[in-house]
């Protein structure tokens, strides 16, 4: 193969290939490259997607512990008042 | 390329680094067919080559603002090319491990009336015995880019890139010689 032949078959293999570009390449390139900009979130939003996330998880690990809590309590203080009653009736004896 | 046309492409990527749309459109249009070849060259699918353009030029518009000297643009958007092409190959070596097909499953027949010459079926053949990396380094080699550039887009010496240029070359020859006489 020599440098004539070679240069030659690199212009018809660049020929080919840019026979697969449809005329309206450029076009399409920039739609898609818009359509893709427009969709993707920018830096602000996904910081505030993400604080929002936070924010929501740290309020319902607030609730349920608060939740579990009041329930613990008021248990604890249902079986006090059992104990105290129960102590109160043996002292009344 | 001389003086003038590096002027005029300097500024005709300042215009597109503001947004200028128009800019844009002109360098996707310049620029499209070399890009095209160079994909052909290193996938060696005809039907790959609208899907990479497109991913290349959309990276192009999408990261243009980031690019620190114009001047370099060609190099710059010959080594996205690349990169782009050698990603891709990758991901489907990837996907063969995980799906039943053959790498001749994948193949999609040339178009029908889609008939090479003999010198473009003998590259194209000979081109498929390399190895991805040494399609991509001769095309880069046809794409005028200097030793300099090609050993800073992929990282390596100057001495390393002639020696892997030496060696590619002499197995594309070899290959394309057994491929034409036959």
């Amino acid at each position: 193969m020599n440098p004539d032949q070679e240069s030659h078959a690199w212009s018809r293999l660049q020929a080919k290939a840019a026979g697969r570009l449809p005329p309206d390449f450029a076009d399409r390139v920039l739609r898609a490259a818009r359509a893709g900009l427009e969709a993707a979130p920018s830096i602000l939003g996904q910081f505030l997607l993400g604080a929002a996330t936070a924010a929501v998880c740290a309020l319902v690990v607030v609730a349920i512990h608060s939740h579990a809590t009041s329930v613990e309590s008021a248990r604890n203080l249902a079986d006090w008042q059992a104990i105290s009653s129960s102590s109160s009736a043996i002292d009344d004896n | 390329m001389d003086q003038t046309e590096t002027t005029a492409l300097v500024d005709l990527v300042r215009r597109a680094q503001k947004g200028s749309e128009a800019a844009q459109r002109e360098l996707i249009v310049s620029y499209q067919h070399r890009v095209a070849g160079f994909v052909y060259a290193i996938t060696n699918r005809s039907d790959l080559v609208e899907d990479l353009a497109q991913q290349i030029f959309i990276k192009m518009v999408r990261a243009i603002d980031r690019l620190q000297a114009p001047a370099q643009f060609e190099s710059w958007l010959f080594r996205l090319a690349r990169n782009t092409c050698i990603d891709h190959l990758r991901r489907q070596k990837l996907r063969r491990i995980f799906t039943p097909f053959a790498p001749e499953h994948e193949e999609v027949a040339e178009p029908p009336g889609a008939v090479d010459t003999e010198e473009l079926d003998a590259l194209r053949h000979a081109l498929a015995q390399l190895r991805p990396q040494d399609r991509a380094l001769l095309a880069l080699v046809q794409e005028g880019r200097s030793h300099i550039e090609i050993a800073q887009a992929l990282s390596i010496t100057v001495a390393a890139v002639k020696a892997r240029l030496h060696r590619a070359r002499e197995q594309l020859r070899q290959h394309y010689q057994s491929n034409h006489e036959s």
